[in-house]
């Protein structure tokens, strides 16, 4: 009976201590119907009338919604409010602001000055360039004259999408740092004191469908379309921004300090000590020479590539490309798997990445440190010391009392909740250290108060990720009450009316198809055999099923430091395999995966890849005993023909030079010699930042082509390592290996020559799975229910 | 039994089927060949064959992996050549780490019946390492090596100092021992290949 006992317990141990595993598909055809979209409102299927007004909603908050972060983004940051300096004779230079030259700009799109805010003569673009004069410097860096910022600009509209005016409550407009829109004199422009909002689709809108730099959209509004565009607005939804220039973006603020722990890092360096040692060198001269630091904060900042982003708050370089957001039947939502689920991965975006100063959780007080890990960034400096940092400086600072409780707001000692988003659209959860009992006791938070259970069985699961901060989004007062929310939570049982606005953005990301690719070069017989390479080169092993992800966190490889933290005793038990994961390791650019390791293992609950759903809680004991595979998941292979390069270090890149001839036909195309293409990511990086007005982007053929082909992968790996981008300020040049953009990995090798039969084919297939695969054979796609 | 063993590797999940084979170099060198072949995310059929100068053993197990702790017993029978006696009998072998806390404990024990089938005393052999992981591909500690006898009780303790060196996804071991029964020190270099 014993032993039985403890047989039974060794079985159940075993099997609840690995993650399930992934749905077993088996062939599909991606040619034929695809699979019909859940109308579903986090996993509860909804009436029609409701799913298509969920939709609106959820578009609505990606595109503009914040949750108050206006606050941080512009009393803190202070977005696209910079000052540069510019010269105005000799050994003479003045300031001018960053603001006034974003107006000129999108003022200037149609060719008429003045009348920005009366319909901008349906001026738009996807790249909004900001000019200053020759000369001009940004805490002693040189600026170009011609800033691409990338950001995009709807016809009509006077500010670019993703930047969302808000106006200022009354008892505020006297902050001298808001915006007034009617100081410039322009007919229409409205009266008040405004701030400016950041929303997700700043990054994850782009007028520019095909990423060629040119503007296929006037507009993103759904009943807006473009005459002779062949696509209609949704397709501009949840794309990648991918020529947003996030370094010029956050460096053209008017406090960068705010991000000196995020973007920022040492522009030599980018290992885990390096992040300390940074931190501790910027909190030991700012008092001193905060002039210095600026230089350094934005010097660093800039020296991410144009198309690649990094938010992670550990001060290294870990960019990624800015990927298009298609999340239909894919999960985790992140592409390091720390966090699976849609609801947490919106939380944590709106909470600590639209507004950095919910990172005020990270500071020393207030977050666990591991012995084994070097410690943050974060975690060298005290959370006072933080907030003085950010403050010091900020467009807020210019009201010294108004400037006390922004401070205050921050600590979260004025309202309650850490950070700057507006605490009555949300809920705080004492679920990390994030949330100090003196913030938790303050008689605010009362009717803020939630526990995971609250959430039902799969809250009480995912309770160690819910609110890493501290707090979680809820649902905004005037929402609320103007459209009775909590009714749907009713309506609809096992919906959650503090996840409602969550959850539709996630409805709304999920709704999302890729766009359609027009190129002539996918002929019905190569697509259909490059199906047929695609599955004999095994890829659907990984690339499994309709949205071809198996929805596994594959690992990084052998190298125990990365996948624990720390070394792993050499073995001679022969039996104690290496790893029991499925599939064969990854290795790919490993420093994005590092970075979510400790959350990924002790607070990341463990999911079923074939549901999405969490199936054991997270917790030391799982951290140890059990096993978070350290890697990346499989992310699924939708519009691969608008979002290259590849891999999710954008790393695997290659381009045609300025001028290159079409080729007749996919596979001449592919064939083309070694003088005639850049392989890497580098060269057009560097061409992109010498001839600015002319930008090279990645081409999607040749990069796939690259991903398969071992010789052409080399090449391309051998490029990454080369120095080509510039430290600014500097004549110095660091490799975009050095910066996480490697595009190493993935080493899964079709056996072929460039443009040969093989590789033609599964190009064309690769390049064919946009909205609707199969009509390139003819195949209707009325299952995707009116997305066209 | 290689038609058997191979329908086992073919029916395994690629994703770790897999095997090592194992030198012990001492008085009486032993090598062992270990196959892995799993029916799930964690359990593994384990068959090995093992030869050396004094007896020759065929063994099928499991191994399973529970957090991280890796736990693999066996039942098998052979022939010890010197006194021509077949012998019958389970073991198990546990390994436990869970980096980066750098500590790794290893276990075995192996029970041999002779008397069951007529003449020598049946054996109860162990060998338990308590190492510190010191770095990736290097960990040191003792070793603990008793060897029973039944009716007879413990026949030797060896006792010392260990050494696992790491070469990639191979293992190389080093013990040096006293006995504390008095009969002296003993040598062994263990490699491990995994393939």
């Amino acid at each position: 009976m014993k032993r039985t006992a403890v047989l039974g317990f060794a079985v159940l141990a075993a099997i609840s201590c690995r993650q399930p595993p992934p749905k077993a598909w088996g062939p599909i055809d991606h040619l034929g119907t695809p699979p019909p979209r859940d109308q579903t409102l986090a996993g509860v299927p909804v009436h029609a009338d409701d799913y298509g007004q969920f939709l609106k909603w959820g578009e609505a908050f990606f595109k503009d919604g914040g949750f108050g972060n206006e606050r941080g983004v512009t009393d803190v940051l202070g977005v696209l409010m910079g000052t540069v300096q510019a010269p105005c004779g000799k050994d003479c230079t003045e300031d001018r602001a960053v603001f006034d030259a974003v107006v000129a700009a999108i003022d200037a799109l149609d060719g008429e000055k003045g009348n920005l805010f009366s319909g901008n003569g349906n001026g738009y673009t996807s790249d909004l360039v900001l000019e200053f004069p020759k000369g001009t410097t940004l805490h002693g860096i040189p600026v170009p004259q011609r800033v691409h910022t990338g950001l995009d600009v709807e016809a009509g509209s006077p500010f670019p999408i993703g930047v969302v005016p808000v106006q200022a409550p009354k008892e505020e407009e006297h902050l001298p740092f808001l915006i007034r829109p009617s100081e410039t004199g322009m007919e229409g422009a409205p009266e008040g004191a405004f701030r400016l909002r950041m929303s997700c689709a700043a990054c994850h809108y782009s007028l520019d469908i095909d990423q060629d730099g040119v503007a296929d959209l006037h507009s993103t509004e759904a009943d807006e379309p473009t005459p002779g565009s062949p696509w209609m607005p949704h397709h501009a939804w949840a794309v990648g921004n991918q020529d947003l220039d996030f370094g010029w973006l956050v460096g053209l603020s008017a406090n960068p300090m705010l991000a000196a722990l995020v973007i920022g890092g040492d522009v030599h360096r980018s290992d885990r000590d390096a992040a300390k040692d940074w931190a501790l060198w910027v909190d030991a001269n700012f008092d001193d020479k905060p002039e210095v630091v600026l230089n350094r904060v934005v010097q660093s900042i800039l020296l991410q590539p144009r198309g690649w982003a990094d938010v992670t708050g550990d001060a290294r370089y870990n960019t990624i490309q800015i990927p298009p957001l298609y999340t239909q039947g894919a999960w985790p939502s992140n592409s390091n798997g720390a966090i699976f689920d849609d609801t947490d991965r919106n939380n944590t975006v709106w909470t600590g990445a639209l507004d950095f100063t919910g990172q005020i959780g990270l500071c020393k007080e207030r977050s666990a440190s591991l012995p084994w890990e070097a410690p943050g960034p974060f975690h060298a400096l005290s959370c006072d010391r933080l907030v003085d940092l950010w403050v010091r400086y900020a467009p807020a600072s210019q009201d010294p009392e108004y400037a006390k409780r922004i401070r205050a707001d921050i600590l979260g000692d004025y309202d309650g909740v850490p950070g700057l988003l507006d605490a009555d659209s949300l809920v705080v959860m004492q679920t990390t250290a994030s949330m100090p009992d003196e913030l938790w006791d303050m008689p605010q938070n009362e009717p803020r108060k939630r526990t995971p259970e609250q959430y039902g069985e799969q809250g009480a699961l995912r309770k160690t990720s819910m609110a890493l901060l501290g707090y979680r989004l809820g649902v905004p007062p005037d929402f609320s009450s103007e459209h009775d929310i909590p009714q749907y939570a009713q309506k609809y049982p096992g919906t959650y009316t503090d996840d409602f606005v969550s959850d539709t953005v996630s409805l709304f990301l999920d709704w999302l198809e890729p766009p359609p690719n027009p190129s002539e070069w996918l002929e019905p017989e190569l697509v259909k055999r490059g199906q047929e390479v695609f599955r004999e080169a095994g890829c659907e092993d990984c690339h499994a099923g309709p949205f071809r992800t198996d929805n596994v966190i594959h690992w990084l490889g052998p190298d125990a430091r990365r996948q624990y933290g720390g070394p792993r005793s050499p073995s001679t038990a022969g039996w104690r395999v290496l790893y029991r994961g499925y599939g064969p390791p990854i290795g790919t650019e490993p420093q994005r995966a590092e970075s979510a390791r400790t959350v990924r293992r002790f607070a990341s609950a463990e999911y079923d890849p074939a549901t999405g759903l969490a199936v054991k809680k997270a917790g030391p004991l799982q951290g140890f005993l059990g096993v978070r595979e350290i890697g990346y998941k499989t992310p699924p292979l939708r519009g691969l023909w608008s979002s290259a390069p590849y891999l999710h270090d954008g790393g695997v890149a290659v381009a045609l030079p300025p001028g290159s001839a079409k080729a007749e036909g996919l596979a001449a195309h592919l064939a083309r010699g070694e003088t005639e293409v850049w392989p890497g990511a580098g060269k057009l990086t560097e061409h992109n930042i010498d001839d600015a007005d002319h930008p090279v982007r990645a081409d999607a053929a040749l990069s796939l082509q690259a991903l398969v082909l071992r010789e052409e992968r080399r090449k391309v790996v051998v490029a990454n390592r080369e120095r080509t981008q510039p430290i600014p300020g500097t004549h110095e040049k660091r490799s975009l290996a050095s910066l996480g953009i490697a595009g190493v990995g993935h080493e899964f090798w079709v056996d072929d020559q460039p443009g040969g039969p093989d590789v033609t084919a599964l190009v064309a297939f690769l390049l064919a799975l946009d909205d609707c695969p199969g009509d390139v054979l003819g195949e209707a796609c009325e299952a995707y229910g009116g997305a066209k | 039994m290689r038609a058997l063993l191979a329908g086992l590797l073919l029916a395994a999940s690629p994703a770790w089927a897999g095997g090592f084979v194992r030198i012990d170099a001492q008085r009486q060198s032993e090598a062992r060949l270990g196959l892995f072949a799993p029916v799930s995310r964690t359990v593994a059929i384990a068959p090995s064959v093992r030869l050396s100068g004094r007896q020759a053993e065929l063994d099928v197990g499991v191994t399973a992996e529970i957090g991280a702790l890796y736990v693999t017993g066996w039942v098998g029978g052979g022939m010890r050549w010197e006194a021509t006696q077949a012998f019958f009998g389970p073991g198990l072998a546990l390994a436990f780490e869970a980096p980066p806390i750098p500590l790794y404990l290893e276990s075995w024990t192996e029970l041999r019946l002779f008397r069951p089938l007529g003449g020598l005393e049946d054996e109860l052999w162990k060998q338990d390492l308590v190492l510190i992981t010191v770095r990736n591909n290097l960990s040191t500690g003792a070793q603990f090596e008793p060897r029973y006898t039944f009716p007879g009780g413990l026949q030797t303790l060896y006792v010392g100092p260990r050494v696992n060196l790491g070469f990639g996804k191979d293992a190389l071991g080093l013990f040096g021992g006293w006995d504390t029964q008095g009969n002296g020190f003993t040598a062994r270099v263990t490699l491990l290949l995994r393939f």
